[in-house]
């Protein structure tokens, strides 16, 4: 049992770095637009589908395949800046709501009438290497994932605290109006931060390529576990992104061997609850 | 005075032309243009289960051509008439309820989800018409008393049976029995039935279960539970899981280090997306319940027809569906009529012959159903070999021997 234990703490802890990686775009979006995006799974999920149509037309590693996926989808997330989420800017927030919900049946159909249902996977050297630490399997994919997720994390908490891009985007969430007035392009803000937001989830595609099955539904998968991190941590905050992947990881991977059957789910959302219940606000206040 | 002439010039005009339509009519009917023989497909035709309903939809079609080409049933042409459930229960018993009431078929055929099936059935008990089952697996279906459904496909207690009797055969073959059992499970109605089922089989032969795991379906993670497994010293997991998941999990497995025979239902895992596991797919073994290269008369001619005239390989959706249609045919020659009541009893008592209608693998001769309305077909175990699903058992249906796996103590 302690080995059993042992494993579940080091895939927790690995998990967390894709889990964080999907929910700092989510909180950043929240962050620097207010815009709640029901979206982030399936875009997710068209990036793990370009990876996968890298490797099986052109046979590039999916690892490889972020130079082609982190563009594509800072693109897509431009895009979606520039035609959605910017004519709705005043609209209530019911409205950019259900526009991020339309994305996602879209992007879903778009994918299901190309790819069909079938599950895709993409069986590469990392997808079965495994490194031994005692009694406990480090898996290759999963502990690289942990260190491109956790270090991106990292990364972009350390550009927004410590560059100008940062205080201008910081200044443009606290205060549009009076950001624009000292001469801050906020709209370029706001163009950029979709861009990194969206583009970071080229990156988790890529390095969760090598672990997942692939079908139009797996975006749903990311999506719940990405708002309860972004809930957890704090809306807006990707510092409490990164602890909340960590304490969602930790909780679920645990919470599926101390808790007997398909009821291990209820660990994570428990903690959740209490969580809020202690904290209503999130670990950490949302200033990006 | 002219007027009444004109008129009865008409009158006899429109007489002649009757009379021409009528003897038409006549001379059309007897050259074979008869009033076909209906039935209703009820089957997926949008939604999850799609592609399963377009692959037996033209495998009802196929046998369709090819009866009409040798003459029809009783000389009156067999026509599918087919209709979309959408893999809900309300949809398939008004779709049911519209093909007897509007299309007039004299029987029904199809479904997949067993919640469907048994939605149809019902229908099918109302109307006094016969229902031909070949997909859906649930016990329920011929436990629940129902007279006029008909069952080929073997209920899931066999899948289950069809698993342990593998266990049973490779621990003799490699002198090492398998003695601890843990199952798998998904945590829906599929799952939580199939691991009763496992349960209940467990102690008819004489395994312990030693570890029972749930998961959630679609997870991206069964670590947790394989590393549980693990764990529990089991010899072999017995799971009910979908593809996706079925191969998370032997891939999880390889990881961990712990190889053991892996065995779920059917297409969750004897499917060719399954090769997409490389390496790790050779000598894994399932239960299914059609490959084209069992002992069974016409499988290999079946098989290729398909593939010649549909573009698809034969799995067991397409090679039940096709049999059903030659079941029908044959209950409805046998008893010189196609009406319901007469489809329904020779479905009851005959013994079918015919080798089309055979096309299913049976234990205890040709294709029967007993009082239950279940037939007598069963499931064989399947090996991958080479990069192909090859049957591996019941010995006198299987087309290969069994290869003792990479998961085999000894070679573990």
């Amino acid at each position: 049992m302690q080995s059993v234990i042992a494993q579940a703490l080091v895939d927790g802890l690995l998990n967390a770095g894709i889990l964080g990686l999907a929910a700092v775009g989510l909180t950043l979006l929240f962050g620097v637009m207010r815009v709640v995006n029901f979206a982030h799974g399936e875009l997710l999920m068209v990036g793990m589908y370009i990876s996968y149509a890298l490797f099986t037309t052109f046979k590039i590693h999916p690892y490889l395949s972020v130079f082609i996926v982190v563009p594509a989808l800072a693109l897509l997330g431009i895009a979606m800046y520039r035609f959605l989420l910017r004519p709705l800017a005043g609209a209530p927030e019911s409205s950019q709501l259900l526009v991020t919900l339309g994305v996602s049946m879209v992007l879903q159909n778009v994918v299901f009438a190309t790819f069909g249902a079938d599950f895709r996977s993409v069986m590469v050297p990392v997808s079965t290497d495994p490194y031994m630490l005692g009694p406990v399997v480090l898996t290759a994919a999963r502990l690289y994932g942990f260190i491109v997720g956790m270090g991106a994390c990292l990364g972009l908490y350390l550009f927004l605290r410590f560059t100008d891009f940062g205080v201008v985007t910081r200044a443009a969430v606290q205060d549009p109006q009076a950001a624009a007035l000292s001469g801050i392009d906020v709209d370029k803000v706001l163009v950029i931060s979709a861009a990194i937001a969206v583009g970071l989830l080229g990156l988790a595609a890529a390095w969760l390529m090598p672990m997942v099955y692939l079908s139009p539904s797996v975006g749903h998968t990311y999506l719940l576990p990405s708002f309860i991190i972004v809930i957890l941590g704090g809306m807006g905050s990707v510092r409490g992104a990164i602890i909340g992947s960590i304490v969602y990881g930790l909780s679920q991977s645990l919470g599926a061997v101390v808790v007997p059957g398909s009821l291990g789910i209820l660990v994570p959302l428990i903690l959740f609850v209490v969580l809020l219940l202690l904290r209503p606000s999130g670990l950490f206040r949302g200033t990006v | 005075m002219a007027l009444p002439n004109r008129r009865s010039i008409a009158m006899k005009r429109a007489k002649v032309f009757l009379a021409a339509l009528a003897a038409g009519m006549f001379a059309l009917s007897a050259s074979g243009l008869a009033a076909p023989v209906k039935v209703g497909a009820v089957i997926p035709l949008s939604g999850l289960t799609s592609q399963i309903g377009e692959k037996v939809k033209a495998a009802y079609q196929l046998a369709e051509q090819e009866i009409n080409a040798a003459g029809g049933i009783n000389g009156e042409p067999l026509q599918f008439v087919f209709a979309d459930h959408q893999g809900k229960p309300d949809i398939g018993a008004r779709e049911a309820e519209r093909l007897v009431e509007q299309e007039k078929v004299v029987a029904l055929t199809g479904s997949y989800e067993s919640g469907v099936t048994l939605a149809v059935a019902q229908v099918a008990e109302r109307r006094k018409v016969p229902y031909l089952v070949p997909y859906s697996a649930s016990n329920r279906i011929t436990e629940s008393g129902l007279k006029y459904t008909y069952r080929t496909r073997p209920p899931s207690r066999l899948w289950v049976d069809a698993m342990f009797r593998y266990l049973d055969a490779a621990g003799k073959q490699s002198g090492k029995p398998i003695e601890k059992i843990a199952i798998l499970a998904e945590d829906g109605a599929y799952g939580q039935g199939t691991a009763e089922d496992i349960s209940a089989a467990a102690a008819r032969y004489n395994k312990q279960i030693v570890a029972t795991e749930m998961f959630r379906g679609g997870a991206q993670d069964l670590t947790a539970q394989i590393s549980k497994i693990k764990a529990s010293g089991a010899d072999a997991i017995l799971a009910a899981s979908y593809l996706n998941d079925t191969m998370k999990a032997i891939q999880t497995m390889s990881l961990l280090q712990f190889k053991r025979p892996y065995m779920t239902i059917g297409t969750g895992q004897v499917d060719a997306g399954f090769f997409q596991l490389g390496a790790l797919a050779e000598g894994q073994v399932g239960t299914t319940a059609w490959l084209p290269d069992m002992k069974l008369p016409g499988a290999v001619e079946l098989a290729k027809r398909v593939k010649d005239r549909l573009k698809l390989d034969t799995n067991d959706d397409i090679a039940y569906a096709y049999s059903a249609a030659y079941v029908f045919k044959e209950a409805a020659e046998v008893s010189k009529s196609a009406s319901p009541e007469a489809v329904r009893q020779a479905l009851a008592t005959h013994t079918f012959t015919s080798e089309r209608a055979n096309l299913v693998p049976r234990s205890g001769g040709n294709l029967k159903f007993d009082e239950k309305g279940q037939a007598n077909t069963v499931i064989l175990a399947a090996q991958a070999q080479g990069g192909v699903w090859v049957s591996v058992m019941p010995e006198v249906l299987a087309g290969k021997a069994n290869v003792l796996g990479q998961w085999v103590p000894g070679n573990r």
